[in-house]
């Protein structure tokens, strides 16, 4: 067999290995290590998607937390909008609100959600950390 | 800053201060309604207090989610206003108390009383910003936005504005339970949902449990104007149910824990 013809059956066994097995690769091609996203930081849109029949206290002192003194004023400073919506609320025609249909699903509730409406793009999706401290260091993960 | 509940705002003798009221209880039999404990599992009693404790270590009680003080000017209509206040108190939640869209409480009071002094009771006001909605105040900010879809908050005789529904569903609460028990009032308030309720002649909103020398109560909103002590950041405006009016004031209570998105 042709040296040339050996090269590419081995570069298509190599690459069906690859795409099967998944190796960790990242020791040998550091260039092709995990991507890690680049935030650009800049005013987001922030998202607390809770069931309010589910609401409890701690829920509750987080939430007007970040309606009141520090919280709210880091978030105004950065010219973030904070909305907190119920998973089934209603815009004023009755009918499921927009604002949640373009970040649905929400699988796991209550989340936390942090949009950058300049890219068009969620850049972070996790549950609602169980203090203000850690929600807004979670904002800022999210170039908040 | 701390809670300083002062004598004069505790239990207070209502027919002293001269105010108009306005609360009746309807008369009719109470519909069947969701119950706060029905989906949510009430905060046990033995960790009340810690939860308060905790609340007020924080300034994280529902009276810092009042943005103004209403006023009813000695008509009698304080159901519409302690009704428009838990929405204002929903919606600072929800959308910030910048984005707070003050209410007309004329708006609400005019579908559920029959004259200026006649009074209302809860469950029409709740039915009715639940089906209905309330139309913003008349302010510069409203009417920027609102154009004439406007009211003022009190002046029985103000009429609606052509196409009034149109803006007042806008303004509507969506979630929403009855209270009959202490536990429930208590359970909500914990929780921050704003509780209404009426009791001796008058409508104000609960927003805040609390112990006075070892009694539990309510603090709550009132629509007196420059009335009440300081809370919420607000320098007045607020009063004290202590745990004997409070247990009154619980047999039948709304709990509102959602407005529409706008």
């Amino acid at each position: 067999m042709p040296f040339r013809r050996q090269l590419y059956y081995l570069t298509i066994i190599a690459l069906a290995w690859v795409a099967v097995a998944q190796p960790d690769l990242s020791a040998w091609f550091p260039a092709f290590g995990p991507v890690v996203p680049v935030q650009v930081a800049g005013p987001r849109q922030v998202l607390i998607v809770r069931e309010s029949a589910d609401d409890n206290p701690d829920l509750g002192r987080v939430l007007v937390a970040l309606r009141n003194g520090e919280p709210a004023a880091y978030l105004k400073a950065n010219g973030h909008s904070l909305l907190i919506l119920d998973d089934d609320a209603k815009g004023p025609d009755g009918q499921p609100s927009q604002t949640l249909a373009a970040f649905a699903p929400f699988p796991v509730l209550p989340v936390l959600i942090v949009a950058d409406p300049k890219a068009d793009k969620v850049t972070l999706r996790e549950p609602l950390p169980k203090d203000t401290a850690a929600v807004l260091d979670a904002i800022k993960r999210g170039g908040g | 800053m701390p809670l300083v509940i002062p004598d004069a705002f505790v239990n207070v003798d209502l027919d002293s201060f001269g105010f108009a009221r306005g609360y009746f209880e309807s008369g009719l039999p109470k519909a069947k309604r969701p119950n706060y404990g029905d989906k949510e599992p009430l905060v046990p009693e033995s960790e009340w207090k810690a939860r308060i404790d905790e609340m007020d270590a924080g300034n994280t009680g529902g009276d810092y989610l009042v943005t103004r003080i209403y006023d009813q000017n000695g008509e009698g209509s304080c159901v519409a206003n302690a009704c428009s206040q838990a929405v204002e108190v929903v919606q600072a939640l929800q959308f910030g108390k910048d984005a707070v869209v003050h209410l007309s409480a004329m708006s609400l009071y005019k579908r559920i009383g029959s004259s200026p002094n006649s009074g209302a009771s809860c469950d029409d006001g709740l039915d009715e910003i639940c089906k209905v909605g309330v139309l913003p105040l008349d302010n510069p900010e409203n009417r920027a936005k609102f154009g004439s879809a406007v009211m003022p908050n009190c002046g029985w005789r103000e009429s609606y504005p052509a196409n009034w529904e149109a803006t007042a569903k806008r303004f509507r609460g969506t979630e929403w339970a009855t209270c009959e028990s202490v536990a429930e009032v208590i359970s909500a308030l914990l929780n921050r949902h704003p509780v209404i309720v009426g009791r001796e002649g008058h409508s104000i909103l609960y927003v805040r449990a609390a112990y006075r020398d070892g009694d539990l109560g309510a603090v709550y909103v009132n629509s007196w104007g420059r009335w009440g002590f300081a809370a919420g950041g607000f320098p007045d405006g607020f009063g004290f149910d202590t745990g004997r009016t409070l247990r009154s004031a619980s047999d039948f209570a709304f709990a509102l824990r959602a407005v529409c998105d706008q």
